[in-house]
């Protein structure tokens, strides 16, 4: 395999990157992105601003195929029958909804028996997955409720029986009894009732009330619990959303239903189609409202068909350019670059204000594009970069999936993950999109941290509840974020060479390749005496064929290791060794001891502002940069280094590139 | 202690599908009058491999000691045979990648290509050449089921697509079908959204749903014509998405079976997202929605970890247990608990009564992982159960040893004409089914 063979020769990493001198950024083939289906994220921001609805139908869809880093990929998202289907009871949701046809879905809280958030007068867990009551007693949990209504209050509960009676349950919410039950079953029952509740804290309680015991004939009763789930609050009618007036923009009994239907169809056409239908277009998608009335259904049934057809069809699912079948490249119109600008600054559809510049071509003027782009890096909206590019590039979403051990870190919970990712977004967030150089993302000293986190670090806790910027001792840069770490990390222990890697895949753009077969995983401890971590992965500096790729990601991945599994600091290694952070960044570079020393060193290696670029660039355009893109990212890197690294001013410079702007024939 | 069947069905629930879609969704008439040959096929996928040692059992034939991991198997011998010696050479390179080759080929047995581009490429999997076959007969040609979606960040392993380790089910060379992992949306596919809907509006919007589907179709199909090459096979997969959604569409409404409450969209810890899914499994086939599923324990390389069966760490971190003791018990606790799994699908399909006999007697239920030592990625040796009688063509109940590095192409092949399926090769290397499997 070419890998094998390249090892030794090519060595480790190294992008294509670099500017040609050869190539003119004002000749080069500005490349081409292919039909670009909308992914998750942009789906539901685009019903969200079309409908002004909470909904969001695209959190069901299959995951969204996943190439060089990024979930919009304009030639890795695929289509299959599933999405279709998927897109189809979207549009159901979003048009009852907008007709307030039928309830608000409910949401189920459960609160396992057996889990963390209860507590007993006695009683253990029992088979895994519920808790006994040996002795009359019982079982309480809290659940909070946003919204008052009525509820469904499931319990499933057995007995281990024995005696003249079956074991009795009582159930008991907020300290008054709901039911009284003869739990029969020798496997979980459920035990439903429907109640009606504020909103706000309640505590549910399951009582044991007949303990019965008689050992001389070896009988015990108890009772056990499983779980309890709270479903509601239960025929609550809809209410439109708040963008209802911006769908239905006329009313039939006004202008006639005839008028209004149409005028609904070319006004919500163009905000979902991104561009002005055709007067053919309309009269293909009024069928749908002709034959709806020719069914017997009403008016709303009629526009329902009509708005149905605009959601499902490939000019709503799929954004971006057709490309000509033959010719040469061409510059985009005013509606391609509004909805190309939109979903790389919003991840979602273009808003008023730039269909209307898009109507007049004035999108295809610089002046206008630059502050077009400015506007929109101010405005709430911005904040997709953060979820969705840093979110992804920046490892933001990977603490979503870190899973430490609960036996190791019982102190890890969902609380704390979501203190560590909010931590990340805002550090993140009060880099790139303030005045502030890009590179910070490396070296800045500052963090945020609410009451838990701030305990987690073992620093002062903040006054009142949220999130406070604190400057932590030792603590700079997204290296040291906590969330990132321990996402960088296995259940058990840290792992130098998941988080060496990560460094190099993301910050420096130099991915090691894959290792060679057959030596995943730890050696054997060969020795009587154990060793420490750094000294297991010897042989990875002793080997010269290791060392080609590891010299670099091992030497950040262990000046890491002061931060343990869970981001914490510390001085000994998960095996009980000091920890030796040393390390030079590749052969005879510069060295550091520790992870603010490697800091210092990375915000200086010109990879980091290359990669940023990069990085971003291929997240505006749904393609990754080509060698024929060497010239634009040579011309949108020097603009970024002129700006001090402003990354407002990256976006600026990428927005501004033919490579945006146009679209060329060469696939 | 014998159990009356509403207390085994009890036992089963899983706590997002609350009781109430099993006591009224016992079966109707409908799967009962299909016709008497209809097979059904489900291959159940479990990542990272299986420690052989503690899997394969000491004799061959029948009455075969149950090995550790098979304990589970208790009370349903006679329904489970467990076949060795299988390999899937298809997988086996020398360079790393083998959680891709092997998941990706895992029911295609064709060699997959080595991208993380958009070119991926592989073979037809073998539930796709049944759905494909016989898919007609039923509302859902198919069922695709799974529990993690796979995360979006990250790569995926060695330079290759992430396609390949989250799929094993694919209906073209170029196309996967993904897995439904939201028991919610498990649940509107097998019985449709419009199921609380009043009869006319019902109907309405079944007409509606059809001439949409058709008119989105034809714009798709003009627009395709001034299109470059690639960006019409992106158009090629929203055609065939539509068509296919457009002949469900069309037969949408018939079956006999009461859906019950649809189950809630919370978020499951593993083990109750497991039974729910594989109870839902159970209920297609129980109404004969689908003969044909797959299901994924979890992606190729899952690093699922068991605090629930006492295994912190993740799984495939200690499938490379470089023989330490605790890692390999670790590994057998793991895949008990898979088997455990398998062996409660096995059985709720035993109990589930047919005209003569049980589902389980027409099926053909396939528990298989990619490779069988994890340490070495190994692809030969695979661990395999079967259970079902296929209508005759399976004896079940035997641990059947077979050559060493036996294709497991040709146990496909043989699936595929045990289920009636025509077929003269099956991938890369199923020419010559196998014989003898019904004695």
């Amino acid at each position: 395999m070419r890998w094998i063979l390249l090892f030794g020769v090519v060595g480790c990493g190294g992008g294509g990157g670099g500017a040609d001198a050869g190539l003119d950024a004002a000749t080069a083939d500005p490349g081409r992105v292919v039909l670009h289906r909308l992914n998750r994220a942009e789906y539901n921001n685009t019903v969200r601003d079309l409908f002004g609805t909470a909904l969001r139908p695209a959190d069901r869809f299959p995951s969204d195929d996943f190439g060089l880093g990024f979930d919009n990929q304009a030639h890795v998202l695929s289509l299959s029958p599933l999405h279709i289907e998927q897109y189809d009871q979207a549009a159901d949701e979003l048009l009852d909804e907008l007709f307030a046809v039928g309830f608000i879905p409910t949401a189920t809280q459960t609160i396992e028996a057996e889990g963390p958030d209860v507590t007993a007068d006695n009683g253990a867990v029992w088979d895994l997955t519920g808790w006994v009551l040996w002795t009359e007693g019982a079982l309480s949990g809290d659940v909070w409720l946003d919204q008052s209504g009525d509820y469904t209050l499931q319990v499933d509960a057995y007995g281990l029986q024995g005696g003249d009676e079956p074991v009795q349950m009582a159930v008991i919410v907020d300290g008054v009894e709901v039911d009284v039950h003869d739990v029969e079953a020798e496997a979980s029952e459920a035990f439903s009732a429907r109640l009606s509740l504020d909103a706000g804290m309640h505590t549910v309680s399951m009582a044991f009330l007949n303990d019965y015991k008689d050992p001389a004939l070896g009988i015990d009763r108890n009772l056990v619990v499983d779980r309890f789930a709270l479903t509601g609050p239960l025929e609550v009618p809809r209410t439109p959303p708040a963008g209802r007036g911006l769908v239905l923009t006329c009313d039939p009994a006004v202008v006639g239903e005839g008028v209004c239907v149409a005028q609904i169809t070319r006004d919500f056409g163009l905000r979902a189609w991104r561009r002005p239908l055709s007067e053919a277009e309309v009269a293909t998608k009024l069928q749908h409202y002709t034959t709806a009335r020719g069914l017997g259904g009403d008016w709303n049934e009629g526009v329902r068909a009509v708005l149905r057809s605009l959601l499902l069809s490939p000019h709503f699912i799929y954004r971006g350019t057709p490309n000509p079948l033959v010719g040469v490249g061409r510059t985009l119109n005013g509606h391609e670059l509004a909805s190309r600008l939109s979903y790389f600054i919003w991840s979602s559809t273009p808003d008023d204000r730039l269909l209307q510049l898009a109507a007049t071509d004035a999108l295809t003027d610089p002046a206008v594009l630059d502050a077009e782009a400015r506007r929109m890096l101010t405005d709430p909206r911005a904040t997709a970069l953060i979820d969705n590019l840093a979110g992804q590039w920046l490892g933001i979403r990977k603490i979503e999936e870190a899973q430490p051990a609960a036996s190791l870190y019982p102190e890890f919970d969902e609380g704390l993950r979501a203190s560590m990712k909010r931590e990340a977004e805002l550090f993140v967030q009060g880099i790139l999109l303030a005045d502030r150089s890009a590179l910070e993302l490396m070296s800045a000293p500052e963090t945020w941290v609410d009451q838990r986190l701030a305990a987690h670090y073992g620093i002062a806790v903040p006054d009142g509840p949220g999130m406070h910027r604190v400057e932590v001792p030792d603590r700079i840069g997204l290296m040291s974020k906590s969330g990132l770490l321990a996402a960088l990390s296995y259940p058990t222990r840290t792992s130098p060479v998941v988080r060496g890697k990560w460094v190099l895949e993301n910050l420096m753009c130099t991915p090691p390749p894959p290792p060679p077969p057959g030596v995943e995983g730890l050696p054997a401890q060969q020795s009587d005496t154990a060793m420490s971590l750094r000294e297991t992965m010897e042989q990875h500096r002793s080997d010269p064929v290791c060392a080609a790729c590891h010299v670099k990601m091992d030497a950040a991945g262990f000046a890491l290791e002061p931060f343990d599994a869970l981001g914490r600091a510390r001085t000994l290694d998960d095996y009980g060794f000091p920890i030796d952070a040393t390390g030079t960044w590749g052969e005879g570079g510069p060295a550091f001891d520790g992870p603010t020393e490697l800091a210092a060193v990375l915000v200086e290696d010109p990879a980091f502002p290359t990669c940023i670029a990069s990085k971003t660039f291929t997240y505006a355009l749904g393609r990754p940069p080509t060698d024929t893109d060497d010239a634009f990212l040579a011309e949108i890197e020097a603009a970024f280094a002129t700006a001090d690294h402003r990354f407002t001013d990256l976006v600026v410079a990428i927005v501004q590139s033919r490579a945006f702007r146009e679209q060329g024939v060469t696939p | 202690m014998s159990w009356s069947r509403r207390q085994l069905l009890l036992r089963g629930a899983g706590v997002a599908l609350a009781l109430p879609v099993l006591r009224s969704a016992l079966p109707r008439a409908s799967w009962a009058a299909a016709p008497e040959s209809a097979g059904r096929f489900l291959a159940f996928y479990v990542p990272n491999g299986i420690q052989m040692p503690w899997f394969t059992p000491t004799t061959e034939g029948a009455g075969f000691a149950l090995p550790d991991i098979l304990r589970s198997l208790e009370g349903i011998e006679e329904h489970v045979s467990v076949l060795t010696g299988f390999a899937n050479l298809q997988a086996e390179q020398q360079s790393s990648g083998d959680h891709a080759r092997g998941t990706g080929s895992f029911l295609t047995c064709s060699p997959i290509r080595h991208t993380a581009g958009n070119d991926i490429e592989n073979g037809v999997s073998v539930d796709q050449a049944i759905a494909q076959a016989k898919g007609h007969e039923t509302l859902l040609p198919s069922l695709q089921v799974g529990i993690q979606p796979g995360g979006n960040t990250g790569d995926c392993t060695a330079g290759y697509s992430c396609a390949y380790t989250r799929n094993i089910a694919w209906a073209s060379p170029t196309t996967p079908l993904p897995n439904i992992t939201d028991p919610q949306v498990l649940f509107d596919r097998m019985f449709g959204v419009d199921v609380g809907l009043d009869p006319d509006k019902r109907a309405l919007r079944k007409q509606l749903r059809a001439s949409i589907l058709d008119e989105v179709a034809t714009e798709a199909t003009s627009l395709q014509t001034r299109l470059g090459l690639d960006d019409k096979a992106k158009l090629d997969e929203y055609l065939t998405a539509v068509r296919e959604v457009e002949v469900r569409v069309s037969a949408l409404g018939g079956g006999g079976c009461e859906p019950g409450e649809r189950p809630p969209s919370a978020t499951l810890a593993h083990a109750e997202h497991v039974e729910t899914m594989t109870d839902l499994m159970v209920l297609a086939l129980q109404c004969d929605l689908t003969r044909v599923a797959t299901f994924m324990l979890g992606p190729g390389a899952s690093n699922q970890t068991y605090d629930f069966i006492g295994v912190p760490a993740a799984h495939h971190q200690i499938s490379h247990h470089q023989g330490n003791e605790k890692n390999l018990d670790d590994l057998v606790r793991i895949a008990s608990w898979e088997v455990e799994q398998y062996a409660r699908l096995v059985t709720r399909l035993a109990e589930s009564p047919m005209e003569d006999g049980s589902l389980l007697d027409s099926s053909l239920v396939y528990f298989g992982s990619e490779i069988s030592d994890g340490d070495s990625h190994h692809h030969r040796d695979l661990p395999v159960l079967l259970a079902g009688g296929a209508n005759g063509a399976h004896l079940s109940g035997v641990h059947r040893r077979f050559a060493e590095d036996r294709p497991i192409a040709e146990l496909y092949l043989w699936m595929l004409h045990a289920l009636g399926v025509e077929a003269e090769s099956f991938g890369a290397d199923g020419l010559t089914p196998l014989t003898g499997m019904d004695s």
